[in-house]
């Protein structure tokens, strides 16, 4: 055994020998008192402080930023801190990234968790000096009686803070006295990954593991009949063959939008290529449903649901059309498409008896808990969730399809397995942001939207069976809705029997492309500026009630746009086959405006500069934010320019990077990102500054040629 | 049997000839920070050094590198001290970081090709594929560590 390789062993044994007790953070060494003052914070004797990032971390720097919300109330030096990942701990709320709800739902609880550290240090203090609590502070780690010169630190107070009970309502910090938050601290893995140190999921080896790669039937819903493992068996190091069929174990659907995993045959093997290798070989007759959709039907179908009798999400006035001026009625159409996470799909499982410990990137660890404890019919208390860094999700993580399968495995082989998936797996058995084709009519009077009608077609997003009776896909709060005096919202429901799940912005990425690029086309119509014609739209109130418990804070979308033009020097000219476009959005909670500038040369584009103006409340962490913004930005580009998933006859034809693209440096625009001051309670990133790429660089396609995009990926 | 340098160390591998350099070096070696990422070698998180130019580990077969050198990642520096690494760290390059060993091997060997890349170079040659969106920053990294190894002609 290398060097390396006996230190890596001895670090994954430390690993696993961390338990399978529920809910107690990793125990300290012996050598060291360390005590729990919250579930998610640990100091011990010698002063430094780990906190826990409780919610799972993929890229989008929550591994950083929630952390360091604890660190600024609990009043210590970031230096003193060591950040952990946070197994799943049912004593934790929210312990999932989805929706940009990360920071934005446990900004308030991260807070409380730090401050009710800080009131138990400060009451074990006032007990040990014999002082009066009010009269001694917190000073980066320390208590200190400024009477009497006298400190102590948390090092020392811990043992004793820690077994005070946790106050209820500690008192928060004054926004303005923070020192740590809105200051940039680097992601706490950096090191590790610019060294290649980091463990991702997939770089686990645990002793006795075997490796296992699934031949998967190539249609989501069908079964293994039969198997030859002639060819598989002779390859080198393959092992055992195992069939794995859904129906066995609670069917293709285990939980409420929770896909289980798709039926076929493991191979398990001593290393990843001789799995590989033996799925490869292995010979499967497989019995295929009767449902067998493809994508280009489902657009018909689409497209003539348009006439079909409609749901409606939202109704206000009368926006029955007759013959107005300055009208539009124009079809949308938007395709299916794939995560591709950087880091292919992957789990690793060790199972005993009715106990068992997961290594997962999920972004979604209760659910992992749940599903595992399902399949293995045992109770959750006797499930371990390590929540692996991940390289990247965008969504795909949040099921546990690939946990399901591994636990099985473990269990059948009585072994540590890892499940490996191939790119190929990866791609053909994702769950797809639902393809739609949406209708707008909408007119203009006076220089404003008289009147919206938006009508989606669409299949439901929930996993894809049957409907929750809810159209997700629009919801009735969505912009323009509280800003055009008659609008209409409606839904047609085309079901599928392709995969769908969450995606990046999952229906806003549809929607906010439609939106923009309709409103682009009535400023046209009217002959008005589309800046202008934004403003005009978003008018002069602060505050628009746009259903009974929302009231919109317009104002603050008016900025962005303002900001976004002036540093796009919007309105300047640009030499003929260029031009610029603008696109705005209010979605998962932030504000944001887009300006793309193109260059258009022998129908080949360009995307020259994304100007995006965001307000998302407080920036906790601005290196990280900007990080984020851009990362999004170039994901909406890529989805633009490539983004596309087909199904013939049930079965995904895409397979890897060559047929589904992603964007390389040279189609990276120069990207500017600003954000405007706030010191509202923060909000995610994740998802808001995606959605609005598409509909900024097909306008700016249209102010440079005269063409109009409105079917993505763009085909000029 | 087949033996190369890697990391400065003899290494032998008995397995099978035809395995792609990426699954020994990450299951057999231990060394983990090349990437598997698509297996066809067109994301590139799997790039290595083969006697100092830039290859790509999973379809790279381990018969192939008989007699070479093989620097991963981990061989790159011991503390992360390379020029290329230094820039990805003051510029916070990496978002999930999965796909940055890749990026830091490609350029690391881009750069001792050619020592002060313009855009244009960059956008040429350089082909890895981050789909966390890094690339303004990896485009900014790539010119501070070549400004960097300016600097520092003696470092290797």
């Amino acid at each position: 055994m290398s060097e390396l390789n006996r230190r890596d062993f001895v670090k994954l044994c430390a690993i696993t020998s961390m338990g399978l007790v529920i809910g107690i953070p990793v125990p300290g060494r012996a050598e060291v008192t360390e005590k729990e003052l919250h579930p998610l914070i640990r100091i011990n004797s010698g002063g430094q402080i780990i906190i826990y990032a409780q919610n799972p971390d993929m890229g989008q720097g929550v591994k950083t930023a929630l952390p360091m919300i604890i660190a600024e109330e609990l009043d210590v030096d970031w230096a003193s801190v060591k950040v952990e990942q946070a197994r799943w701990d049912p004593r934790l709320q929210n312990q999932f990234s989805g929706g940009s709800l990360s920071v934005r739902l446990n900004y308030n609880t991260m807070r409380q968790a730090g401050a009710s550290a800080r009131a138990m240090l400060l009451a074990a203090a006032a007990d040990q000096l014999n002082r009066p609590i009010q009269e001694l502070e917190t000073q980066r780690g320390y208590v200190v009686d400024p009477s009497g010169n006298r400190r102590l630190s948390y090092g020392e107070l811990a043992e004793a803070a820690g077994a005070l009970p946790v106050p209820d309502a500690p008192d928060l910090k004054n926004v303005k006295d923070f020192r740590l938050i809105g200051t940039s601290v680097a992601d706490v893995d950096l090191d590790a990954i610019n060294s290649g140190r980091q463990h991702y999921s997939l770089d686990l080896k645990l002793p006795d593991m075997l490796y296992a790669v699934v031949r998967r039937c190539p249609h989501g819903d069908g079964q293994p009949v039969s198997f030859d493992a002639s060819d598989a068996r002779t390859i080198t190091g393959v092992v055992d063959f195992h069939v794995l069929r859904n129906t066995d174990h609670g069917g293709r659907i285990i939980l409420p939008n929770c896909p289980n995993f798709v039926s076929g045959v493991a191979v398990l093997a001593t290393s990843t290529w001789a799995a590989m290798q033996g799925a490869e070989k292995l010979k499967v007759e497989w019995q295929m449903p009767d449902s067998r959709d493809d994508s280009d039907e489902l657009m018909h179908r689409f497209e003539q649901a348009l006439d079909a009798e409609a749901e409606i999400v939202r109704q206000d006035g009368d926006a029955a059309f007759g013959d107005l001026e300055n009208s539009i009625d124009l079809n949308y159409r938007l395709p299916f498409l794939a995560h591709m996470p950087m880091e292919p799909m992957n789990c690793t499982a060790h199972v005993s008896g009715n106990r068992a410990e997961v290594w997962a990137p999920t972004q979604n660890p209760p659910m992992a808990a749940e599903a595992v404890a399902k399949v293995l019919e045992i109770p959750q208390e006797n499930i371990t969730i390590n929540v692996m860094r991940a390289g990247g999700a965008f969504g795909r993580r949040y099921y546990a399809d690939f946990i399901t399968d591994t636990v099985l495995l473990s269990r059948q082989f009585g072994r540590p397995v890892k499940t490996v998936w191939s790119r190929e797996d990866d791609v053909r058995h994702g769950y797809f942001r639902p393809a739609s084709v949406q209708r707008v009519r909408a007119a203009t009077s006076a220089g404003k939207i008289s009147h919206w009608h938006q009508k989606v077609v669409s299949h439901p997003r929930q996993v894809y069976l049957e409907r929750d009776g809810s159209p997700a896909e629009i919801g009735n709060y969505e912009f323009p809705a509280g800003f055009v005096p008659n609008l209409l919202f409606d839904y047609v429901s085309v079901p599928a029997r392709v995969p769908l799940g969450q995606w990046r912005g999952t229906e806003h990425s549809s929607n906010v492309f439609v939106v923009s690029s309709a409103i682009d086309e009535l400023a046209h119509k009217a002959g008005i500026d589309p800046v202008t014609f934004w403003l005009n739209l978003v008018g002069d109130e602060q505050f628009v009630q746009v259903r009974e418990d929302f009231r919109f804070d317009a104002s603050r979308l008016g900025h962005v746009i303002k900001v976004a033009a002036k540093r796009a020097r919007w309105g300047t000219p640009l030499p003929s086959g260029k031009g610029r476009g603008i696109s705005v959005s209010y979605n998962q909670g932030i504000w944001v405006a887009e300006i793309a500038e193109v260059t258009v040369a022998d129908d080949r584009l360009k995307v020259d500069r994304i100007t995006c103006a965001i307000d998302c409340g407080l920036v906790v962490n601005p290196q990280g934010a900007v990080n984020q913004v851009e990362g999004g930005i170039v994901d909406g580009l890529a989805a633009a320019l490539y983004g596309k998933i087909t199904v013939r006859d049930g079965i995904v034809q895409e397979s890897n990077f060559h047929d589904y693209q992603f964007c390389r440096i040279d189609d990276i625009p120069d990207i500017d990102v600003h954000f405007v001051d706030s010191d509202d309670s923060p909000r995610g990133l994740g998802e808001g500054p995606l959605a609005p790429v598409a509909p900024a660089v097909t306008n700016a396609i249209f102010a440079a040629t005269g063409k109009r995009v409105r079917e993505l990926p763009i085909q000029l | 049997m087949i033996r190369f340098t890697l990391n400065d160390r003899d290494y032998e591998y008995s397995g099978d000839d035809d395995t792609p350099l990426l699954w020994v070096l990450r299951d057999s070696a231990g060394l983990t920070g090349t990437k598997y990422g698509c297996g066809t070698g067109q994301c590139r998180a799997c790039t290595v050094h083969v006697n100092g130019q830039a290859r790509r580990a999973c379809v790279t077969s381990i018969k192939s590198v008989t007699g070479q050198t093989v620097t991963t990642i981990e061989g790159l520096s011991h503390d992360a001290s390379h020029p290329v690494q230094q820039a990805w760290r003051e510029t916070n390059v990496a978002q999930c970081g999965y796909c940055q060993s890749g990026q830091i091997m490609a350029v690391a060997a881009m750069l001792e090709r050619r020592p002060a890349p313009s855009d244009e170079d960059i956008d040429r040659e350089h082909r890895n594929i981050c789909r966390c969106g890094t690339y303004p920053r990896i485009r900014k990294a790539i010119h501070r560590a070549a400004e960097l190894s300016r600097k520092e002609p003696d470092n290797e």
